[in-house]
C-alpha cells in the first residue's frame, strides 16, 4: 500500500469541489472508479482523472501534490485517515472534519476547519479569514479538535467558535475570537485590533501583550496565577508545534469580556 | 385544440357532484361543453381516477418581507434541501421557506393551481407581487394588511365616518393589487411602537384610543359594503396565549353578523385548564362556528419538524422569541403600517404543548360541522411547510392512521384531548369542497375551484388510494389552464399562472387627505407607491384576472 496521491496536471481556472476525494468516501474503490468521479467545478464537471494525475492506492493515507488555491472542500466529512497537502489550498479546508489528520505544507484560504467537530488540521503556513468559524448565517463554528497554524491568520479566527483549540505560532488577525462561545486560542505573535469582539466565554491566550492594545470593552482583573494553565501546556507537548517547546508558565495578566454581551470570555496575558 | 379527458369520476363540490362519471372537454384553457364538429385532438383515459378542480390554498406565506426575512435568516434550511437545475426547472432550495420558483414547482406537483399570500403589507405589495410573479404555474393573489396602520387609526381617533373608511380601504386595494383584506392582531402591532406588550379586544391603543374590537368592526362592515366578495380575513389578537379562547369567542360574537375569515384558527384556541395551564378549546371554538355562519375558518394545523414562524404579528413574534429553534430571530416595524417577526420554531412530539396544538387543530377539523366553513392550511410555513399538505389530508381521512400518531405524543397531552374518540373521517368530497369549491367561492374566484362549464381548466386527476397521503402527493395529471403541467407526479412543462384582484370603487377625494401623509410619514411618494397593472403584467408572463364583486352597500 503507497500513499494515493493527486498531482495536478495544471492549476484550473475555475474552483474545483474536492470533497468527494476523503479516505472514507474512496475506501474499496479501484483507481478506475477513482478516476471516473466527477467532480464539480465552476458551473460543470470534471472527471478526477481529468484535473489530475494519480499514483499509489492506500485510500487512508491520501496526497494533493502541486496544489493551488483553487481547490475547495478538502477533507470535507472526514472521519478517518490522513489528507496532506503540497502547495496551497482553497476555501473550506475540513469543513466538518470529524477524525483523522490534515496537514498543509501553504497556506489555506477562509473558512479553514469551518465547524469541524474533531481530528487535527495542521497548516504550515498563512490561513485566510474565520479559521474554525461558522459558515454565513450559523451559530455554532468548531466544536472541537485541534488546528495548528505555524504562520499567520486572517480577520475572525474563532467565529462563533463552541470548542477545541486552535493554536497560532504567528499572528493572528483583526478580530481574533469574534463572537467566540467556547474554547481556546492561543497566539505565540501579535493580535490585530478588536480582539475578542463580542466574545461570550472561552480562552484566548498570549505570550506578549497585543501592539494594538486590549479593547476597551475587556475589564482588568489583575494579575492571577492560574493551575489549569501548566496542564494545558503539557496537553501541547505532543503536538508537533512550536508551543510544544514553550516554556510553560502560570502567571497571567487577566482580562475579561466583552462587557457588551455576557462577558465571561478571557484574554489571558503572560507576565 | 381540444382535450378530452374520459371517464373519470368526478368530484365538483360547487355544483353537487360527487363521484359521478363524466367527460370533461378542455378548449383554451377552458372547460366547455362538448363541441360539435371539432376533432378532438388528445383523448386522456382518466377512467376510474379521481378527477377534481385544482386545489387552492387561500393562506400561505410564498411572498413579500418577511417570507424573504426567514429565507435570509435560515441557510441551514436552504443548505439541507437543494434543488439542482432541469431541462424544464430551475434551482432552488428550502424547505420551510422555499425560493420563489421551487415552492412553485412544488405547489403544483401536489395538485395546487393556486395559492394566496394572506399578509401584503401595503409598502411591501411591490415586493410581494414581484416574488409572486417569480412563482411559476399556480395563481396567486394578495390580502393586504391594514388595522394597525397609522392613518386609518388616525381616521378613527378622529371619529371619521364609515364611508371615508371604505375609501380608504378601496384605494389600498386597488393600488397595492389586492383580492382581500387582512388585518393582523388589530392595532396591537401599533400599540407595540407604543410600549404596549399585550392588546385585549376591548384594550386601548394608548396612543389613539382605539380598541381592536372597533377596528374589526370598522374593517368588516368596510370589506362588505365595498362588495368585496372575500370576507375580512382575520388573524386575531392574543395568538398563541394560553386561555385566548375567550377572545376568539368575543371576537366572533363582536363582528355582529358580518362576514368574517379568522385564519390560522388553532393558534386562537386555547384555554389554560390542567396541570400544565395550557388546554383545547376547540370544542367551544367549534361549536361557535357551527353556530355562526357568518365566520369562516382555516385552521393553521401544526405538524412536527423543523419550520419558521413568519407573521406580521410582531407583538406576538416578539413574545415568542425566547422559543427560537435555532437560537436566532427578527422583529422589526415597517413603515406606518405595520411590522413583522421571523422566529424559527421546531415542533417537538414529546412537547405538552406543541402535542396538543397538533390535537387542537385536528379537533377543529373533526368538530366543524359544514366542510364550507373550515379550510385545510398549516399557515405555510408557521405551523408546517405546505409540502405537508398530503400528510394532513391523510390525518383528515384515515383514522387508524391519525389515531397511531396520536398514541405516540405526549401522554399527558393525550389525556388531555379527546382527539382519540373523534370518529369523523373526511370525505373526498369534503376534502373537494376544503381544498377547491370552498376556497374558490371564500377567495372569491368566479372561475376557479369547479369543473363547470366556463370555469378554467384547473383539474387535477389522482389515482383513488387507501393511502391518502401517497394520493394526494403524486397526482397523475395537473392540468393549468388547460394544459398539463404534471404528468405521474412529475413536472412536464412550466406556466405561470395569474394574480386575481378585485377593484372596488372608491372617491377620488380620499387621495387629498393621502398625499400629504405619503409626503409626511412615508418613504415613497404617493405616485410610487400605487401599483399599476403594468407592472403585474410585466413582460407578458403576469397577467391580472380582476375578479367580480359581490352587490355591495350600507347594510
Amino acid at each position: 500500500m503507497s500513499t494515493l496521491i493527486f498531482t495536478l496536471k495544471t492549476s484550473p481556472v475555475q474552483r474545483v469541489d474536492c470533497s468527494p476525494l476523503t479516505p472514507e468516501l474512496l475506501t474499496d474503490k479501484s483507481l478506475a472508479d477513482i478516476a471516473a468521479i466527477e467532480l464539480v467545478t465552476g458551473n460543470s464537471t470534471a472527471r478526477v482523472d481529468s484535473l489530475f494525475d494519480m499514483s499509489g492506492d492506500d485510500t487512508a493515507d491520501i496526497k494533493f501534490a502541486n496544489s493551488t488555491d483553487k481547490l475547495d472542500f478538502v477533507g470535507r466529512n472526514m472521519t478517518s485517515g490522513k489528507i496532506s497537502i503540497a502547495g496551497n489550498v482553497g476555501a473550506y479546508l475540513g469543513l466538518f472534519l470529524e477524525g483523522g489528520q490534515i496537514e498543509v505544507t501553504g497556506n489555506t484560504g477562509i473558512y479553514t476547519a469551518c465547524e469541524m467537530k474533531s481530528g487535527q488540521i495542521k497548516v504550515n503556513g498563512n490561513v485566510g479569514d474565520f479559521l474554525g468559524g461558522a459558515r454565513p448565517g450559523y451559530k455554532n463554528g468548531m466544536t472541537g479538535g485541534t488546528v495548528i497554524v505555524t504562520g499567520n491568520t486572517g480577520a475572525r479566527t474563532g467565529d462563533h467558535m463552541r470548542r477545541g483549540t486552535i493554536l497560532i505560532e504567528g499572528n493572528a488577525g483583526d478580530y481574533c475570537a469574534a463572537r467566540m462561545i467556547s474554547g481556546t486560542i492561543a497566539v505565540l505573535g501579535d493580535v490585530g485590533t478588536h480582539l475578542g469582539y463580542g466574545m461570550k466565554r472561552g480562552t484566548v491566550l498570549l505570550t506578549q501583550a497585543p501592539t494594538k492594545g486590549i479593547p476597551a470593552n475587556f475589564n482588568d482583573n489583575g494579575p492571577h496565577t492560574l493551575a489549569f494553565l501548566a496542564l494545558l501546556f503539557k496537553s501541547f507537548t505532543k503536538l508537533d508545534s512550536q508551543f510544544a517547546k514553550t516554556a510553560a508558565f502560570s502567571r497571567v495578566q487577566r482580562y475579561t469580556g466583552d462587557l457588551g454581551g455576557i462577558g465571561m470570555g478571557e484574554i489571558l496575558i503572560k507576565i | 385544440m381540444l382535450k378530452k379527458l374520459t371517464g373519470g369520476r368526478i368530484y365538483d363540490p360547487a355544483h353537487g357532484v360527487e363521484n359521478e362519471v363524466r367527460d370533461i372537454y378542455i378548449l383554451d384553457g377552458r372547460i366547455v361543453k362538448r363541441p360539435d364538429g371539432i376533432r378532438i385532438d388528445e383523448e386522456i383515459d382518466v377512467r376510474g381516477k379521481v378527477v377534481m378542480a385544482g386545489a387552492i390554498d387561500m393562506h400561505t406565506h410564498i411572498g413579500g418581507g418577511k417570507v424573504n426575512i426567514a429565507r435570509t435568516m435560515l441557510p441551514e434550511d436552504h443548505a439541507a434541501d437543494v434543488i439542482a437545475r432541469t431541462e424544464l426547472m430551475r434551482s432552488g432550495c428550502g424547505h420551510a421557506a422555499p425560493s420563489t420558483l421551487t415552492a412553485g414547482y412544488r405547489y403544483a406537483e401536489m395538485g395546487y393551481t393556486a395559492g394566496f399570500e394572506p399578509a401584503i403589507l401595503p409598502s411591501n405589495a411591490r415586493q410581494a407581487h414581484m416574488e409572486m410573479h417569480d412563482t411559476p404555474i399556480i395563481d396567486k393573489g394578495g390580502y393586504v394588511m391594514l388595522g394597525s396602520d397609522d392613518f386609518l387609526l388616525r381616521m378613527m381617533a378622529a371619529n371619521k365616518d364609515q364611508e371615508s373608511i371604505n375609501n380608504y380601504v378601496a384605494w389600498t386595494m386597488t393600488h397595492s393589487q389586492a383580492v382581500g383584506l387582512k388585518v393582523v392582531n388589530p392595532g396591537g402591532i401599533n400599540a407595540f411602537k407604543f410600549n404596549q406588550r399585550k392588546l385585549d379586544l376591548d384594550e386601548k391603543n394608548q396612543f389613539y384610543g382605539v380598541t381592536p374590537r372597533e377596528i374589526l368592526l370598522r374593517l368588516a362592515r368596510a370589506v362588505n359594503e365595498l362588495g368585496v366578495p372575500h370576507p375580512l380575513h382575520v388573524h386575531g389578537c392574543n395568538l398563541g396565549v394560553p386561555g385566548n379562547m375567550d377572545t376568539t369567542l368575543d371576537t366572533i360574537q363582536g363582528i355582529e353578523g358580518l362576514p368574517m375569515h379568522m385564519t390560522h384558527i388553532q393558534f386562537h384556541s386555547y384555554g389554560t385548564e390542567g396541570d400544565f395551564k395550557f388546554s383545547s378549546g376547540s370544542a367551544q371554538i367549534a361549536e361557535a362556528i357551527n353556530k355562526h355562519k357568518n365566520v369562516t375558518v382555516d385552521v393553521g394545523q401544526i405538524l412536527f419538524g423543523q419550520t419558521v414562524t413568519a407573521s406580521g404579528d410582531s407583538m406576538r413574534q416578539f413574545a415568542a422569541h425566547p422559543h427560537s429553534h435555532p437560537n436566532k430571530w427578527v422583529c422589526m416595524d415597517i413603515e406606518c403600517e405595520a411590522g413583522c417577526g421571523v422566529v424559527p420554531f421546531k415542533y417537538k412530539d414529546q412537547s405538552y404543548v406543541n402535542a396538543l396544538q397538533w390535537m387542537i387543530g385536528l379537533e377543529t377539523f373533526l368538530m366543524v360541522d359544514d366542510p364550507w366553513q373550515v379550510f385545510l392550511t398549516t399557515d405555510h410555513p408557521n405551523g408546517a411547510p405546505f409540502t405537508s399538505y398530503p400528510h394532513l389530508i391523510r390525518l383528515l381521512m384515515d383514522k387508524t392512521f391519525r389515531n397511531d400518531i396520536l398514541s405516540t405524543l405526549h401522554p399527558e397531552a393525550q389525556k388531555a384531548s379527546h382527539l382519540a374518540s373523534l370518529e369523523r373521517e373526511y370525505s373526498l368530497y369534503e376534502i373537494a369542497i376544503m381544498t377547491r369549491a370552498g376556497a374558490a367561492k371564500l377567495v372569491g374566484l368566479a372561475d376557479r375551484g369547479h369543473l363547470g362549464i366556463g370555469g378554467a381548466a384547473d383539474i387535477t386527476v389522482y389515482t383513488d388510494d387507501a393511502d391518502r397521503e401517497k394520493m394526494f402527493s403524486t397526482p397523475d395529471y395537473v392540468f393549468k389552464d388547460g394544459t398539463m403541467v404534471v404528468k405521474d407526479g412529475n413536472l412536464i412543462e412550466v406556466t405561470w399562472g395569474t394574480t386575481h384582484v378585485v377593484k372596488p370603487e372608491y372617491d377620488i377625494s380620499i387621495e387629498k387627505s393621502l398625499k400629504p401623509y405619503f409626503d409626511r410619514y412615508h418613504t415613497q411618494k404617493m405616485g410610487n407607491f400605487k401599483i399599476s397593472n403594468d407592472e403585474i403584467v410585466d413582460d407578458g408572463r403576469g397577467s391580472l384576472t380582476v375578479q367580480p364583486l359581490h352587490k355591495g352597500g350600507p347594510i
